[in-house]
């Protein structure tokens, strides 16, 4: 039983950061209609930009002869900013660049009212192996060791083997989503934002900005990938290409869970998680992915919109 | 109605043809004033290609591995290169990504093939190599791999390939020295974690098989994807097993997963497994300790003392590269290894490169670029000194040094 808890346990604190990204999926999906199959890429630049901001040495422009206060020669370089310092500089980059920037060069120009949204989801492809491309080009095709926020303590609580980062993963993952939820169900700009994706015709008649809350969203997604950068980076390392499972696993959790709700792609993600340990355990590593590809399969035969999502028509 | 010759068309058409006879037959004259009389000169010889040689180098340039493979070739050559070259000639190096693609890099080898280079560098990956070695076959070019899958070498799978050369052990040579170390360890059961590709599963056998001779059982044995980070549930079986020790054979990024859930997870039992696991490349991704007393068979680790000199070149050339892991080596010697035939030859001649270099031993004391003498047996394997690697406190140290082989006769010669 003690094996059957600790696999689970693991399971939930990997399901949480795969609930993370699929989130982001699922509101991107909500509130603009994109699919973006870039969004593991949205999720490994800001580990690489992180551990960047994180080595660099600011200095404050003084000369070298500055004294020395509180033990630091603050006329030379500055300690390390540090991990947590950088996160906090990054947030406000990715809500720029892949939150902004990023709706009005791509998801505006591309995805029109009533239209297509398949140029969308090839110029998203088209992202990705350009922000892949870039990394490698730019930081190098090495993995870079990106250590946890949460420390390596260990516990083991009834002989189960606990880490820190797995409860600090899971903790903050749910702290996140949960924040997200009370933010969207209980603030007056939340609830603009669902109305303005359930039915932005509506929402307009209403006097709801609906543009405004589109771009909320988008900034809103660009934490969620950062905080998911902070939190997966010390288990995939800041690498080139951690995206592309990231993107694969976050849509299988988002479809599995129900594209249209956050709260199901929440549930998705923490299925996933589970499903790959329990699949690694009880059957063979060999099976970890094919499983939870297989139960995808399965719903969208049966339930197209996923466990937990709502079923959607569409008037043609 | 007879038809007359044309006299004058006659006559321009051989003038013609007598000038473009003289001009090819002046490079040759040129060529042969320029290498100072062609081959068998200790020093100079006639250039494959005007006054250089292509080298084509592909490689996989979005793995770690074979961006330093790349580096490591990038100074012998430039420092080849600033030396005179190998016999007069000049290195020219074509430099291709094979993007980790198979199918991508057979393609890249077949056009590399259509410019003809003296020798192919790479691949480092075994699945990139098992596959598109069959081209540089094809054209009976010299290919130096530095991939380790025991059927590269295997002429019952390789199609009796006379132009495949190792630039570090095969998995099957590397399991002969090191099993007989691990046994020594007092180790009497062994359970076994793997990579599930050409490198990890042709690792795996290799190691069994040996075990298997050594007497050790192999209880646990577990497979882990590529890319696979979360290996909770691997190590947890692996916390359940009865062996007395652990063999993990992967690549880097799952060597570092697996470290760190192992550390994570409290478990103690001995580790041991193939160069990557105590590699500086590895120790770098891991979280603090996770790496320490990991136990490795490696053919080149940059911190044997042998490298020392190197090393701090090594650093001087590549300023803002990572540090240099066996892979910077194993492209390093490589060119080495090519110059060195060649001089022996004296002259740019495939066939007698392959009967040359086939059951040679090439030394230090002739080639300083090798680092360490080495041996190439029947099949294109290598023989060397090598290194039993324990790490302690984040750094690779030597614990033993393993003479090579010596048994040229057994393998083909």
């Amino acid at each position: 039983m003690s094996t059957f808890i600790q696999i689970s346990f693991s399971g939930l604190a990997t399901g949480a950061i795969f609930a993370l990204a699929a989130v982001g999926f699922a509101l991107l999906w909500q509130t603009a209609g994109a699919i973006n199959f870039a969004h593991g890429e949205f999720i490994a630049l800001p580990a690489v930009i992180m551990l960047i901001l994180g080595e660099m040495q600011p200095t404050l422009g003084l000369p070298d002869w500055v004294p020395v206060v509180g033990g630091t020669a603050i006329g030379g370089p500055l300690p390390e900013m540090g991990i947590i310092v950088a996160f906090v500089l990054t947030i406000p980059l990715a809500v720029l660049v892949l939150g902004w920037l990023f709706k009005v060069s791509l998801v505006d120009r591309l995805l029109t009212p009533g239209g297509d949204d398949i140029p969308l989801v090839i110029a998203s492809l088209g992202l990705a192996l350009m922000i892949r491309e870039y990394l490698r080009v730019e930081f190098g095709a090495a993995p870079k060791q990106f250590e946890s926020v949460f420390g390596n303590d260990r516990w083991r609580p009834g002989g189960i083997p606990v880490s820190a980062d797995d409860v600090g993963v899971l903790v903050v993952c749910v702290l996140v989503i949960l924040a997200l939820q009370l933010f969207l169900r209980r603030t007056s700009t939340g609830r603009q934002m669902e109305a303005a994706a359930q039915s932005p015709t509506t929402a307009r008649v209403l006097g709801i900005p609906v543009g405004r809350m589109v771009l909320y969203t988008f900034a809103i997604n660009a934490v969620l990938v950062t905080v998911a950068a902070l939190l997966v980076a010390p288990t995939t390392h800041a690498r080139w290409d951690a995206g592309i499972s990231l993107s694969l696993v976050a849509f299988t959790a988002a479809i599995i869970g129900g594209f249209n709700q956050v709260r199901g792609a929440l549930i998705g993600g923490f299925l996933v998680g589970l499903l790959q340990n329990w699949s690694g355990y009880y059957l063979s590593s060999a099976y970890r992915e094919a499983i939870p590809l297989l139960l995808m399969i399965l719903v969208i035969l049966w339930r197209p919109q996923g466990l937990f999502g709502i079923a959607e028509e569409r008037r043609i | 109605m007879t038809k007359r010759p044309c006299w004058s068309k006659l006559a321009v058409v051989l003038v013609a043809g007598a000038l473009v006879v003289s001009a090819c037959g002046g490079d040759d004259g040129d060529d042969d004033e320029a290498s100072g009389g062609g081959g068998g000169d200790d020093t100079t010889a006639e250039c494959p290609d005007g006054d250089s040689v292509l080298m084509a180098m592909p490689y996989e340039a979005n793995q770690p591995a074979g961006e330093n493979w790349r580096l490591g070739i990038e100074m012998a050559v430039s420092e080849i290169n600033e030396a005179g070259g190998i016999l007069g000639c000049e290195i020219e190096l074509d430099a291709q990504d094979t993007q980790t693609d198979p199918d991508v890099s057979r393609q890249v080898v077949a056009d590399q093939v259509e410019d003809d280079p003296f020798v192919f560098l790479g691949t480092v990956l075994s699945s990139n190599t098992i596959v598109n070695m069959v081209e540089a076959q094809r054209a009976e070019i010299p290919m130096f791999v530095g991939a380790e899958a025991p059927a590269i070498t295997d002429r019952d799978e390789n199609g009796d390939n006379d132009f495949i050369y190792r630039a570090s052990f095969g998995v099957d040579t590397a399991s002969d020295k090191f099993v007989s170390y691990i046994a020594d360890q007092g180790v009497e059961s062994i359970d076994v974690i793997y990579k599930n590709d050409e490198f990890g599963a042709g690792g795996r056998d290799a190691y069994v098989a040996a075990f298997d001779e050594a007497g050790i059982d192999v209880g646990l044995d577990i497979q882990v994807q590529p890319d696979q980070t979360d290996q909770s549930a691997e190590v947890t079986q692996l916390a359940g097993g009865d062996g007395d020790a652990i063999f993990v054979f992967m690549t880097e990024i799952e060597t570092a997963a697996f470290l760190d859930e192992y550390q994570s997870q409290g478990l103690d039992k001995p580790l041991y497994g193939g160069d990557v696991l105590s590699a500086a490349s590895t120790i770098a991704l891991v979280q603090p300790g996770a790496a320490d007393g990991t136990t490795t068979h490696a053919g080149l680790n940059a911190s044997a003392p042998v490298f020392a000199e190197w090393k701090e070149a090594y650093a001087e050339f590549h300023p803002d590269a990572d540090p240099p892991d066996h892979n910077s080596i194993k492209g390093y010697t490589i060119v080495h290894v090519v110059k060195e035939t060649v001089e022996q030859i004296g002259e740019f001649d495939n066939s007698k490169f392959s009967d040359t270099l086939h059951c040679a031993t090439l030394t230090v004391d002739d080639e300083p670029g090798l680092l360490l003498d080495v041996s190439y047996d029947g099949n294109g394997d290598i023989d060397r000194e090598s290194y039993i690697v324990s790490v302690v406190n984040g750094v690779g140290e030597i614990v033993e040094t393993v003479p090579p082989l010596d048994n040229l006769d057994e393998r083909g010669c």
